[in-house]
């Protein structure tokens, strides 16, 4: 957890009102959820400090700053739909969804017309990528090249290539090869890098009765290996959308309004 | 309730719309940037790289109901 900016009176803690509270809250929120011997150690560490001032801590509203640490982008116009989504990690936005839709001639109103058909929830793409390159547990096995792989059972044998990851495969080949003999950004040296992104969707049914569903958009990374990606231990599966299906509610308001 | 309900052809082209403008809210603008120029990160080990997302694969299901 860092800092997250600067307030007009200087406080480089916001919205922790001290440092002190600032490094209690990073212990709390950063380090696990269970604590082990090392976090002990760590808060040991914390408490000790010189410049740990108790009184600092004794006036912290903690229930107020954890809400504002949960706030997502679409707060202030909050209501019981959104609530649920105060529980996820920062970085959720709610787009409404609108299309166009045509009316024949027999219609009150013909021609096209725009409709709400609800809010999109998702996250921004490139933040999600950003977020991966910065967790230093996944760096080293990210593959920020792809290759070919062969296999060669004896020295008799011709080489034979593997087909597996999608590092090794012709669509990345292709798309890092062509990266790298574009012409690029002026005057910039560094290393380019593909990222792949693998998108995923698929419908579901929460419940056994009713009809609660809902239709999640799920980013993985081809920079990864598939038996690291298939293990929910490792956290490589990426919430990016939850999709919005034709409601009901927009069948039952095109019939009302055919006849407007 | 008065009218009739929309004809097959008017949901079908719902629902395409509906998620094509779902994409549209997905893919936007600073991805459309990150795809043309890249997104420059320094990665933990250290080394400054510039990063061009390229979705590879999309397995999806379409809502049908």
């Amino acid at each position: 957890m860092t800092p997250p900016r600067f307030t007009d009176d200087g406080n480089p803690f916001e919205p922790f009102p001290n440092k002190s509270s600032f490094r209690l809250a990073d212990w709390h929120w950063n380090h696990g959820v269970q604590k082990s011997c090392e976090s002990f150690n760590r808060l040991l560490d914390i408490v000790s400090d010189p410049e740990f001032r108790p009184e600092d801590v004794r006036q912290t509203n903690w229930k107020k700053l954890n809400s504002r640490l949960a706030a997502n982008d679409f707060d202030g116009s909050m209501d019981e739909e959104d609530a649920e989504w105060m529980d996820e990690d920062a970085g959720w936005i709610r787009t409404p969804i609108t299309i166009s839709v045509p009316f024949h001639r027999r219609t009150k109103i013909p021609g096209p017309q725009d409709y709400y058909v609800g809010d999109l929830y998702h996250r921004s793409f490139v933040a999600v990528i950003r977020e991966k390159l910065a967790k230093p547990q996944d760096d080293r096995q990210f593959h920020y090249e792809p290759f070919e792989l062969y296999w060669q059972p004896s020295n008799t044998c011709t080489e034979e290539r593997v087909h597996g990851e999608l590092y090794t495969s012709p669509a990345f080949l292709d798309a890092h090869r062509e990266l790298q003999e574009s012409p690029g950004e002026p005057g910039c040296n560094l290393p380019r890098v593909v990222v792949a992104m693998m998108l995923w969707s698929d419908g579901t049914h929460l419940t056994t009765f009713g009809n609660a569903k809902l239709w999640p958009c799920y980013l993985f990374f081809g920079n990864e290996s598939k038996y690291r990606r298939c293990k929910p231990s490792c956290h490589l599966c990426n919430h990016v959308a939850y999709f919005q299906a034709v409601s009901r509610l927009l069948n039952l308001r095109l019939t009302v309004s055919d006849k407007l | 309730m008065k009218g009739h309900p929309p004809s097959d052809a008017l949901v079908t082209h719902c629902r395409r719309e509906v998620l094509h403008a779902q994409w549209d809210i997905l893919l936007d603008e600073e991805f459309l940037m990150a795809y043309e120029h890249g997104i420059v990160i320094e990665c933990c080990d250290e080394i400054t790289r510039r990063f061009y997302p390229r979705p590879l694969t999309y397995s999806a299901d379409y809502k049908e109901k």
